[in-house]
């Protein structure tokens, strides 16, 4: 392999310009925010009333669900895996808040009370078991899933007659304020989670442990990182905002359908993996959210031009089957003999 | 590929590592114990045609599985689903409802599965990325194709495969298909092959397999499996149902595991996904004896998966804490 400055010597500009345009794309995700906004443009022309006040906050509201759903799966492909109980727990969580704080005279705190020590110790026990025994967190968590929703479904039994508080419904409705802002407080929770995020995987020990643990574990082992530890954190914390996002995800619907988190398990996939994290490192949260955005105004704008769930569904598993033969390719065989 | 055993180990352990599907026989055996006590009118063709779609979804998941690097095939449930919509709401109206609908299956089935292998050798992707991104496509037009059920009609050849087939079990025939196939194909060198492959696929590359092909062929040959599952689930419940397409993924893998079958790869094979999935459907069949409702069921085969690849690890001896 040639450096780059050998190969500027003999090779006319236009490479040398593409090559600093992939460099800055692995620095931060310019061609998802300049598809964003080619979409959002195309979408103001084609559809009357799309470039309004209150459609763009609705539009961001449900970006800002999808982001907020994503965030454990961010961190859990961060270390190199995957989290598919994210459906399972949202439910759970949904559920909880609703149903079983009614059914047990709790009230939302108190199932708060139950939501998070249960979201953490489920979650870690995932990542404990993935890193002891070697298993693939891929099937640990669909497992995991399965049993929360299980657990917390099975004692309640089949009626879903769940309805989320009156205050919370304020949460995410696009007409409601925050302390005079004229956004839901969704919003600023999204963006505060979003900086909250950027900081602790940038600037602190604790997210450079993670990096360093996806990156390469035998590497960070030598460096005296607990990497059973990131891995426990990890899915615990991963486990806790997919439950918390339930709770978010009430508060948008209003109630409970036990098939409120299916959408949200490809979703967030999807968003992590078309900002351009990929497995085991490099990306953060922030490409996450460019990934949500990118998602959510792309299929409101096809939604709006006639798009069906099914077809969403097809979109998810193309666009995430495309981001990642960009992103996520594997050495070759003989590279690794 | 076996490893050489290390100093320290107990005689069973050693006997269950080469024999992997032992335990899920001795589990499947004090199951079906369980089961002859708790209904002693136990209907072995009804049971066994019950049986059937999960064997089969077991199976079909198995030679992706076998071929390592975690190709665990999402998309057999989706595949599946697909195939029973169209055999039961397209071929049959069409007037192909007869035996030539299986290899129709069989090719649609193998024709996704050969996709998905193609993509993971040519793109080098991960499996499981791969397939779970044809479980979300598939799923999507399973629901377009069907967006209500598709029914079959209760004349079709097919429900024999759920029923008595001239005094002989129907369950048994469509079991003994991929059986057969499976046998077939142990006869040439691409078993073999498979496992070389599935142990260490930088090994199996220099000496000389060619592991991209292999891989394709696993995967083809799963999907080939899913179509048979599909054709066989609904001519058990005689419908196709789009909202059921991820029904059997989570215990499809789940039967794989228990049965010994290494989801790291290269280690378990076709007695222990039929013992994985005899164990979890005799568990299916307690827990209805006992009457335990419907929405417990997620959590019992969720904490089923958990036990059984922590089980599977611990017998395999896979401790590491450190992941290369």
């Amino acid at each position: 392999m040639s450096t780059t400055s050998e190969l500027r010597l003999d090779e006319p500009r236009r490479p040398g310009a593409w090559r600093t345009l992939g460099a800055a794309q692995r620095k931060f995700p310019i061609l998802q925010v300049v598809l964003l906004v080619a979409v959002f443009l195309v979408g103001v022309v084609t559809l009357p009333g799309f470039g309004g006040g209150l459609s763009i906050i609705s539009v961001l509201v449900i970006a800002a669900l999808a982001g907020l759903a994503s965030i454990g799966q961010t961190v859990t492909i961060l270390v190199g895996g995957f989290d598919l109980s994210v459906a399972g727990f949202i439910v759970a969580g949904a559920l909880l808040v609703t149903q079983v704080a009614e059914q047990l005279q709790i009230g939302f705190w108190g199932s708060l009370l139950i939501l998070v020590p249960g979201a953490l110790v489920l979650g870690g026990l995932v990542g404990f078991l993935a890193h002891r025994f070697n298993i693939q967190p891929l099937i640990l968590t669909l497992a995991m899933g399965s049993f929360a929703l299980g657990i917390v479904r099975g004692p309640s039994g089949l009626a879903v007659v769940g309805q989320a508080p009156e205050w919370l419904t304020q949460l995410s409705s696009p007409i409601s304020t925050t302390f005079g802002l004229p956004v839901p407080p969704i919003l600023v929770i999204w963006v505060l989670v979003t900086i909250a995020m950027a900081v602790f995987l940038r600037f602190t020990v604790g997210g450079r442990r993670l990096s360093l643990t996806g990156a390469n574990p035998v590497a960070a082992e030598y460096a005296l990182v607990n990497t059973r530890r990131v891995w426990i954190i990890a899915f615990a914390f991963s486990a806790l905002c997919s439950a918390l996002a339930g709770v978010m995800l009430v508060s948008f619907a209003g109630n409970v359908d036990p098939n409120l988190g299916n959408p949200y398990l490809f979703i967030s996939l999807a968003a992590v993996i078309v900002g351009g994290t990929t497995g085991g490192g490099p990306g953060d949260y922030t490409r996450t959210v460019v990934g949500a955005l990118l998602l959510t105004v792309v299929s409101t704008v096809l939604i709006g031009h006639g798009l069906t769930s099914a077809d969403q569904q097809i979109m998810y598993g193309a666009v995430i089957l495309v981001a990642m033969a960009i992103y996520g390719r594997e050495r070759r065989i003989r590279d690794r003999v | 590929m076996t490893v050489p055993g290390r100093a320290g180990r107990t005689g069973a352990r050693q006997l269950l590592r080469r024999h992997t599907f032992l335990l899920a026989l001795a589990l499947a055996i004090v199951l079906l114990a369980v089961n002859l006590i708790l209904q002693p009118n136990f209907g072995w063709t009804a049971q066994l045609a019950s049986f059937a779609p999960l064997a089969l979804a077991a199976i079909a998941s198995m030679p992706s599985i076998l071929s390592g690097r975690g190709g665990i095939d999402m998309s057999v449930s989706p595949v599946m689903t697909l195939c029973g919509i169209v055999f039961a709401g397209y071929l049959a109206p069409a007037g192909l409802g007869g035996i030539e609908a299986l290899p129709i299956v069989m090719v649609i089935g193998g024709a996704i599965g050969a996709i998905n292998g193609l993509i993971v050798v040519w793109l080098r992707l991960s499996p499981i990325v791969v397939t779970l991104g044809m479980y979300f496509i598939v799923i999507g037009v399973n629901l377009k194709l069907a967006p209500k059920p598709a029914r079959l009609a209760d004349d079709n050849w097919a429900t024999a495969l759920a029923g008595d087939l001239g005094g002989f079990p129907g369950p048994l025939i469509s079991l003994a298909i991929p059986v057969a196939l499976w046998v077939l194909l142990g006869l040439t060198a691409f078993r073999r092959n498979l496992y070389a492959v599935g142990g260490n696929d930088a090994t199996a590359y220099t000496a000389g397999i060619n592991v991209s092909a292999v891989r394709v062929i696993a995967f083809c040959v799963g999907g080939m499996f899913a179509g048979i599952a599909g054709l066989v689930l609904v001519a058990l419940v005689r419908t196709a149902d789009s909202s059921t397409s991820s029904a059997y993924t989570l215990i499809a893998i789940a039967a794989v595991a228990l049965g010994g079958t290494s989801l790291a790869g290269g280690k378990g094979g076709l007695v222990g996904a039929l013992l994985g999935a005899a164990c979890i459907f005799l568990v299916q069949s307690v827990l209805a004896d006992a009457q335990v409702p419907q929405t417990w069921l997620p959590a019992i085969y969720g904490a089923m998966l958990i036990g059984a690849v922590v089980i599977g690890a611990v017998v395999s001896g896979e401790q590491s804490g450190k992941r290369a």
